[in-house]
C-alpha cells in the first residue's frame, strides 16, 4: 500500500496509464478462467432439465430448451435419478456414516489430543510419536489392510466397516494438539485451586476456548465422508448399503440418459456446495489449518 | 514418598485413561491391518486360496518385479503414473503462482473469484466425474466448442492428459488458497526496495514473489508427487474395475483391479507395500530436506534452555 503510493508520487501519469490497462487484463483473465469453473456446473444443471435428444440437438444451451428452443423443464429426470439412487436408503445410510464419525472423530480425538497437550503421563511423547509415524501412511495404502483387518474382525458389508475404520484422525489429533498448546494455562490451573477434576476442566473450560478448531474439524469430517468413495466401494458390496457416492458411481455406469446422470449427480453434490456457501469461513479456515502444518 | 507414587500412578491413569481409545483405534485399524497385510503378502491368500494358504516367501514380490507375463502391467503402469506425475505437478504449481499473483495484483473481487475456484474441492467426487464424462464424450460439450469428434477418455492419445487436466482444474482452489496465503507473508518492504530499483511487475514475481513462495513450492512438490502416485481414483469411477483404455491403467489402478477383480489379496497386499515404501521414501526426503534445519535449531534451543537451568 504504502509503496504504491511512493511510486504514484514519482511517476504520476505513467503508472495510472499503464496500470488501468494491466487491471483489465487481469480482470479478463481472471473471470476467463472462473467461466471454466462456473460453464461445466451450469451446463450440468440445465442438461439435467432437458431431454436428451433436445440436448443433442442443439447442443449447450443457457437454459434448459426444447429441440424447437422453446423452455422446458423435465424434473422427470430427477425423479428418475432419485429411483435410480435409491435415494431414501442412500441418504439415511451417508448420514448415519458421517453424523457417527463426525461425533465420534470430535469427542475421542480431542480427548487424545488434550492429553498430548496437557498431561505429562509415562511414554506420551513416544506414542505421539508413533502416532505421528503413521501419518505418513496414506489412505490408499491402508486401503488393503484395512479390508483385511474388516474381513478379520467380520464386520464386511456393514455400516460399521464404514464408520470404524475412521473414527478417529491422528492427523485432526495433530491439530487440535496445536490448539490446546495455545490455551493459557493458568486458566486450567485456576480451575484445579478451585478443585474441579480433569474431566470437568476438559469439557467445561479448555474445549470450549478451541471450538472455533472443533467447528473447523467438524465440517471437514463430515465432508470427507460425505464425499468418500473408494472405501464404500472397498469394503461393501451389498447394494442396500451403498452410500451417495457409490450409489452415483453406480447410476454412473448403469444404462441411462445422461441427462439422469447428470440429475443424479446434482443431487448427490448439492448439499454440500450448499453447505460450503453458508459455511465458507470454516471451510476455508480447515483447509488453511491443515496447509499451514505442511 | 509413597504420596509422591500415588500422585505419580493417578497422572498416569487419568492421561491413560485420555488416549484409551487412540490406543485401542491404532492397534486395531493401523498397527494391526498393516502387520496382517505384511503378512498375507508373503502368502499365496487370494480367492482360490481363501482356506488353504500357505506362505510363499518373497514370491509375491519378485514376480510382481520381474514376471511379465503374470503381471504385464506392473512397470508399465508405474510409467503411467510417472506421466501423471509429470502432467501434474509442474502444471499445479506454475497455475497456483500465476493465478495467486493476479488474485494479489491488488483487485476486487480477490474472495470471489476464490470461492468460484474452490467449489470442486467441496464437490462430491464421484460428481465431478460424472460431469466430466458426459462434458467429454464424443458429443459433450467439449466436442461441441471445438467442433471435433473425439472420445477423449476412451482414446488412449488423449485419456492420460484429460485426467490430468481434470486434476488440475478440481485442485485449482485448494492450491490459490495456499499460494495466494503464502504471497500474502510476503514482507512488502521486499517490493519496495525491488521497486526502487526500477523492477517491472514481471521481475518482481520472478526476483521476489517466487523465491518468497518457495516453501508452498517444496511444500506443492512433495504432496504433489505422494498424492500422484496413489492416482487411480477418477479412473475406476469413470472406467470401473476394468478398462480397455492401457494409456490410464496407472499403478494404483492395478492395486484395485488386483484387490476387486482379481480378489488376489496377496498380491494386492504386497502392491500396497511396495507403494508405501515409494512414499515413505519421499517423506523421508521431504522430511530431512526440510526439518533438517528446523530440528538442528530446535536442539540448540533445548541445550540453551538446559544451559540456563
Amino acid at each position: 500500500m504504502k509503496g504504491d503510493k511512493m511510486h504514484k508520487l514519482r511517476f504520476p501519469r505513467r503508472v495510472s496509464g499503464w496500470s488501468v490497462a494491466k487491471k483489465t487484463a487481469v480482470y479478463v483473465v481472471l473471470i476467463a478462467l472462473c467461466l471454466t469453473f462456473i460453464v461445466p456446473y451450469i451446463w450440468m444443471i440445465v442438461t439435467s432439465l432437458r431431454t436428451e435428444t433436445a440436448y443433442i440437438s442443439t447442443g449447450f444451451t443457457l437454459l434448459p430448451t426444447n429441440e424447437s428452443g422453446k423452455l422446458e423443464f423435465h424434473f422427470e429426470n430427477y425423479t428418475e435419478a432419485l429411483t435410480a439412487l435409491d435415494l431414501g436408503k442412500v441418504f439415511v445410510n451417508t448420514l448415519i456414516v458421517c453424523a457417527v464419525n463426525t461425533v465420534a472423530n470430535l469427542f475421542l480425538n480431542s480427548l487424545a489430543a488434550y492429553a498430548f497437550a496437557r498431561m505429562r503421563f509415562f511414554a506420551r511423547n513416544g506414542i505421539f510419536k508413533v502416532c505421528l509415524f503413521s501419518m505418513m501412511v496414506p489412505g490408499t495404502v491402508m486401503l488393503v489392510p484395512n479390508y483385511l483387518i474388516c474381513d478379520f474382525l467380520g464386520i464386511t458389508d456393514s455400516l460399521t466397516a464404514l464408520i470404524l475404520p475412521f473414527v478417529m484422525s491422528v492427523y485432526n489429533i495433530f491439530l487440535l494438539r496445536q490448539q490446546f498448546m495455545g490455551v493459557d494455562k493458568e486458566i486450567e490451573e485456576a480451575a484445579k485451586i478451585e478443585g474441579a477434576g480433569v474431566f470437568r476442566i476438559y469439557f467445561r473450560i479448555v474445549l470450549p476456548l478451541v471450538k472455533p478448531m472443533l467447528i473447523v474439524l467438524g465440517i471437514t469430517t463430515f465432508m470427507w465422508n460425505y464425499s468418500n468413495y473408494l472405501w464404500p466401494y472397498i469394503v461393501n458390496t451389498d447394494p442396500s448399503l451403498r452410500t451417495l457416492s457409490t450409489s452415483l458411481a453406480e447410476l454412473m455406469g448403469a444404462d441411462y440418459d445422461l441427462t439422469v446422470k447428470l440429475a443424479g449427480a446434482v443431487v448427490v453434490s448439492a448439499p454440500m456446495i450448499i453447505i460450503f456457501f453458508i459455511l465458507q469461513k470454516f471451510i476455508i479456515g480447515g483447509t488453511m489449518a491443515g496447509a499451514v502444518k505442511g | 514418598m509413597k504420596a509422591h507414587t500415588g500422585q505419580k500412578i493417578r497422572r498416569n491413569a487419568v492421561g491413560y485413561a485420555f488416549i484409551l481409545p487412540l490406543i485401542l483405534y491404532f492397534l486395531v485399524f493401523q498397527l494391526a491391518p498393516m502387520l496382517i497385510a505384511l503378512i498375507i503378502s508373503f502368502t499365496n491368500y487370494s480367492l482360490e486360496h481363501l482356506f488353504d494358504y500357505t506362505f510363499v516367501g518373497f514370491e509375491n514380490y519378485i514376480e510382481l518385479f520381474t514376471n511379465s507375463v503374470k503381471y504385464p502391467m506392473f512397470w508399465s503402469s508405474l510409467k503411467t503414473t510417472f506421466f501423471y506425475i509429470l502432467l501434474t505437478v509442474p502444471a499445479n504449481i506454475i497455475l497456483a503462482l500465476i493465478v495467486s499473483a493476479l488474485l494479489n495484483s491488488k483487485i476486487k473481487g480477490e474472495k470471489f473469484f476464490k470461492t468460484i475456484f474452490y467449489i470442486p474441492s467441496v464437490t462430491v467426487g464421484v460428481a465431478i466425474m460424472v460431469m466430466w464424462q458426459q462434458m467429454l464424450a464424443p458429443d459433450g460439450l467439449i466436442n461441441q466448442i471445438f467442433s471435433s469428434n473425439v472420445d477423449f477418455l476412451n482414446d488412449d492419445a488423449t485419456a492420460l492428459t484429460v485426467f490430468a487436466f481434470m486434476s488440475i482444474w478440481g485442485g485449482l482452489g485448494y492450491n490459490v488458497l495456499i499460494m495466494l496465503s503464502a504471497m500474502k507473508n510476503i514482507d512488502p518492504s521486499l517490493y519496495e526496495a525491488a521497486e526502487i530499483d526500477g523492477a517491472g511487475a514481471v521481475q518482481k514475481f520472478l526476483y521476489v514473489t517466487v523465491p518468497g513462495v518457495m516453501p508452498t513450492i517444496f511444500f506443492f512438490l512433495v504432496t504433489g508427487l505422494i498424492s500422484g502416485f496413489q492416482v487411480g481414483e477418477q479412473m475406476l469411477i469413470i472406467y470401473g474395475d476394468t478398462t480397455m483404455v492401457q494409456g490410464v491403467y496407472t499403478y494404483v489402478y492395478g492395486l484395485y483391479y488386483t484387490m476387486r477383480r482379481s480378489c488376489n489379496y496377496a498380491v494386492a497386499s504386497a502392491m500396497s507395500y511396495f507403494l508405501f515404501v515409494i512414499i515413505l521414501v519421499i517423506s523421508l526426503v521431504q522430511f530431512r530436506l526440510q526439518n533438517g534445519g528446523r530440528l538442528l535449531s530446535r536442539r540448540k534451543k533445548k541445550e540453551a534452555v538446559a544451559n540456563e537451568g
